[in-house]
């Protein structure tokens, strides 16, 4: 009975309480008390461990007696929180009738509220604005309420009142999820259509994929087809989670499960892929499917070159949960064999960085994250770059292109001048200026990815002393005028430092790597010549002068054991360094990329 | 084993603690002090008997410290007497004894040069009086000079002091002063010390708190530099990094630690290098007498040297000589040797102005000096 169902999202700026909000839920509804919350999670995380597996919980049926006294199944769909991840979350939208829009009562309206709004509306959502933190001091209601009115265009009489936190006004909010969230409206008997919003994977079971029936019906043993490859699988198993996993031997049109199949990969069951019935297939799939792509890029290093294998079997690993990563060898004179990996953006990056090192005890270099180039040769091919070093000569270069955003930043008034003034430093073209109330400002810009990717976010929370929010998507590629700088140690070119910049950027970048290098690269014996040249050119140098004093005065009573201990771990020092030519150089040298400031 | 031998021995008292000594000393404790004495005495007649020790040819002997010159004129002689009934003594073995300056007077002096101790070392450390002071010395530049006086008076022909500069405020001319009076003097030996920072010091908090600057490396330098030159000027020549002499006064001891000469060292925390072993005693003063009179060896740590390990000391212990290491001798004693690795990071060194390649001698040039311990880690890294 599809009547009797509500699949719904909670999307919000980051840290306006979107999981605080979906644990009362989850307890108001009686799905979990919160002590079995706790050790609801807590088993999951044994379990986790002993299987290997991550257990998501990313969309929860819940069952909760309305007050027009029938009983009804609320199907929560959880969605990633983070700018890199627009694409999933749009996924899980379009799983959704409807939406909660949690706005922190003391904050307001943030870029990522209203990118997630945006997104809502372009699925046709119902859109139900909660007021969070209403129990805070600063909280300022009425304001709020403004914005979102002018804002987002949203009726403000429909906003709903709440602090997740104090658990007030989570009975009205699933009433209005009840009435103003429609039912789905897909039909049973159809052919089956069904769409990937999640998956994750399994050691004993493979993938497992979250799924909304559109249309139509899916049972044990039924075969599918994943449209987008054709490939076709029998299902083994299917549930909700509740959330615990609950097996069911049917999933129809409007619910929201789980399916196990015999997916071997992740990768098999991408996200935003229509399933259909093998024997009775639907004609057209589901709109809106994206092959996802990479956008930044860096090279990933074991410090330890003994380790590269392990590097490689993390990877691997890694992937099996995360479709999302790539990663293939390269090559790099300066730092030995590795990997190019890509990721959906900044913050995926260092997650999985984060992952290899914690998870898989790797100590790793990492190269400055870069973005893909489009190159157009004279030959006439289109060539993608997504490592500096691989760049063609520029006297066989016809076209340049990069990548550019849409970033839409909101801010305090105060900060606006500042801001401006970054988003011009970035290269950003304004595109809008507005007020959104007497002291919110909306900035809208379109700036190159590979600005972005720098330290923008950092330098965006510093100038507005954290007031203001970012948004992004993605808008394609535009011509530009870059160049290669390379840097070179003593007259040797280091490849995994070489960056592509701007023109006009390229002088005062490579004065500021070249001093920043300076810092982060310890003495030698020996003089050390940091130069930066565009072709043979060269735009900057620095020299770091030769240790001249080191040297222990005096022995005493032949203690020569603490003397050679301490040289002992001096070498353990060197082994986190990589040896250029003859220049020990530390990891942090190559992000020195990131750390200037202009 | 007819193999030479060396001997330590270790003193722990003191009237005060400088202001950058990290030795293993400590206030005097005159009772203690006496159970310490019995305990050292013990100690050699045990390790004496050894079949390790045993039968080898003493070639000098060193009673370092804190203060040995602390005790009576008796108390060292008791235990240098000791020293010579239980080890082989060679005829012409170098016996140091270090005294400070205001724990030695002329009989004391007389008594212990008649005893048998022929080569004295003074803890002077400057002539310039807000130095002696500012490093926390218990004596004065009169003193000093005074117990200079009376080492000769007692008979003493082969006299070490010891200086150290490099100190925060100290100007170029100070150290001169202190320097050209030291060549006044006409000592055979001088050590000449760069302040080093230690943990654990009086300095060493100062220093973390900021409240302490070493001069910086250029001015090191000079220092280190100016040093060489005027000492080599008067006759002394630098036969290590911290240490001058006049020809054949090379202090015996000193350079054995260099030479992968062996030494047993007795008394609390005094290390050794005996049968391819290194080890330590306890320097807990206290823990060391009770385990000596229990019948033990107070041995805190141990560890044997492969022969790795006695190359790589080799090379770099060899390399803080200025006369150098011989290459074709460490490529015999050590056969294992990447000989061709060694002579690839020699001739590079060479480039850089850092060794000097003599063969089939290789040194470290004066700048190479400067950056022994660099070099070491160098050395260590690669083999």
């Amino acid at each position: 009975m599809q009547t009797a169902i509500r699949n719904f999202s909670i999307i919000a700026h980051i840290d306006h309480g979107k999981s605080t909000l979906a644990d009362r839920i989850l307890e108001h509804t009686g799905a979990i008390t919160l002590r079995e919350q706790r050790d609801q999670i807590l088993d999951d995380m044994d379990l986790e461990r002993e299987r290997g597996i991550t257990i998501k919980a990313h969309a929860v049926r819940l069952e909760y007696q309305a007050d027009d006294g029938k009983p009804y199944h609320l199907h929560l769909i959880d969605t990633p929180g983070h700018v890199d991840f627009t694409y999933e979350v749009s996924r899980s939208l379009a799983a959704c009738e409807g939406v909660l829009l949690v706005v922190d009562a003391t904050q307001g309206v943030e870029a990522q509220t209203i990118a997630n709004a945006y997104l809502a509306m372009e699925h046709n959502l119902v859109i139900l604005p909660v007021i969070n933190k209403i129990d805070l001091p600063s909280a300022d209601v009425e304001r709020v309420a403004r914005q979102i009115k002018e804002v987002l265009g949203l009726d403000r009489s429909d906003a709903l009142l709440a602090s997740a936190k104090e658990g007030i006004g989570i009975k009205e909010i699933l009433e209005a999820i009840i009435k103003r969230i429609p039912p789905p409206r897909g039909n049973p008997d159809k052919p089956l259509k069904a769409l990937i919003f999640d998956s994750w994977f399994d050691n004993y079971q493979g993938a497992v994929v979250l799924t909304r029936v559109i249309d139509g019906r899916v049972g044990i043993g039924s075969k599918i087809r994943l449209m987008s490859t054709q490939k076709e699988f029998e299902v083994v198993e299917l549930g909700f989670l509740t959330p615990k996993k609950k097996s069911v031997p049917e999933l129809s049109a409007g619910e929201v499960g789980y399916l196990i199949a015999g997916f071997r990969k992740v990768s098999d069951t991408k996200i935003g892929e229509t399933i259909t019935d093998a024997l009775h297939p639907t004609s057209q799939p589901l709109p809106g499917y994206k092959e996802i792509k990479p956008m930044v890029f860096c090279g990933l290093y074991a410090v330890d070159s003994e380790q590269f294998e392990d590097l490689r079997d993390a990877l691997e690993k890694l992937r099996l949960n995360d479709s999302s990563f790539t990663y293939e060898p390269e090559t790099s004179l300066a730092l030995g064999f590795g990997f190019r990996c890509g990721f959906l953006g900044l913050l995926h990056m260092e997650i999985i960085q984060e992952r290899l090192e914690r998870e898989y005890r790797l100590n790793l270099i990492s190269t400055a994250p870069t973005v893909i180039y489009k190159i157009l040769t004279n030959r006439g091919e289109w060539l993608s770059i997504d490592n500096p070093a691989k760049l063609p000569d520029p006297s066989h270069i016809q076209r340049f292109e990069e990548p550019y955003i849409r970033a839409t930043i909101l801010t305090r008034e105060d900060y606006v001048g500042s801001l401006l003034a970054l988003c011009q430093e970035k290269r950003g073209v304004q595109i809008e200026l507005n007020y959104l109330d007497v002291d919110r400002v909306m900035l809208v810009y379109e700036i190159p990815l590979n600005e972005i990717i720098m330290d923008f976010y950092d330098r965006l929370k510093s100038v507005s002393k954290g007031y203001a929010s970012l948004d992004y998507e993605h808008i394609g590629y535009r011509e530009s005028d870059l160049v290669k700088v390379d840097l070179l140690l003593n007259g040797e070119n280091v490849d995994a430092l070489s960056f592509i910049v701007h023109k006009e950027k390229a002088y005062t970048r490579a004065r500021l790597i070249c001093e920043k290098l300076k810092e982060v690269i310890p003495r030698q014996m020996f003089e050390v010549a940091i130069q930066a040249a565009i072709g043979s050119k060269i735009i900057a140098r620095e020299t770091i002068g030769a240790m001249r004093k080191n040297v222990t005065a005096k022995c005493y009573g032949g203690d020569i054991t603490r003397k050679r201990k301490l040289w002992e771990k001096q070498k353990e020092g060197k082994k986190r360094m990589k040896q250029v030519g003859r220049v020990e150089i530390p990891q942090e040298a190559f992000l020195a990329l990131l750390k200037v400031k202009e | 084993m007819n193999v030479s031998l060396s001997l330590y021995l270790h003193f722990p008292y003191c009237w005060s603690k400088c202001h950058y000594c990290a030795f293993n000393s400590v206030r005097y404790d005159k009772p203690q002090s006496l159970r310490f004495l019995s305990a050292l005495k013990m100690e050699i007649a045990r390790y004496g008997g050894r079949p390790e020790v045993r039968g080898r040819r003493l070639i000098s002997l060193y009673m370092g410290g804190g203060t040995p010159s602390i005790f009576t004129a008796d108390q060292v002689l008791e235990v240098l007497d000791c020293g010579r009934r239980h080890f082989h003594f060679a005829d012409d073995i170098e016996i140091t004894m270090e005294a400070n300056p205001g724990t030695v007077d002329r009989e004391k002096l007389t008594a212990l040069r008649k005893g048998g101790i022929n080569r004295l070392s003074i803890g002077v450390q400057s002539f310039q009086d807000d130095e002696l002071a500012w490093l926390g010395r218990a004596h004065n530049s009169r003193v000093a000079r005074k117990a200079y006086g009376r080492a000769r008076e007692a008979g003493f022909e082969n006299v070490n002091l010891d200086f150290m500069y490099s100190l925060p405020d100290q100007r170029l001319e100070d150290w001169n002063r202190t320097l050209d009076e030291a060549i006044g003097l006409g000592p055979e030996h001088l050590s000449a010390y760069a302040l080093t920072i230690e943990e654990g010091t009086r300095f060493g908090a100062d220093y973390d708190h900021g409240l302490l600057m070493l001069p910086d490396e250029e001015r090191q330098i000079r220092f280190d530099e100016w040093t060489r030159a005027k000492l080599a000027g008067a006759g002394y020549l630098r036969y290590e990094v911290s240490n001058y002499a006049r020809p054949v006064y090379a202090c015996r001891h000193n350079l054995g630690y260099w030479s992968q000469q062996e030494y047993l060292g007795l008394g609390p925390g005094a290390h050794s290098y005996v049968g391819g072993r290194r080890f330590s005693k306890m320097e807990d003063i206290d823990a060391y007498i009770r385990d000596i009179e229990k019948g033990g060896e107070a041995i805190e740590e141990s560890e044997s040297i492969g022969p790795d390990l006695a190359f790589r000391e080799a090379l770099i212990f060899g390399l803080r000589k200025t006369e150098g290491i011989c290459f074709d001798e460490i490529r015999n004693r050590y056969p294992r040797t990447d000989s061709g690795r060694l002579q690839q990071t020699f001739e590079q060194w060479s480039l850089d102005e850092l060794i000097v390649l003599n063969p089939p001698r290789v040194r470290l040039s004066s700048k190479g000096l400067c950056l022994w311990d660099r070099i070491a880690e160098e050395i260590t890294a690669v083999f």
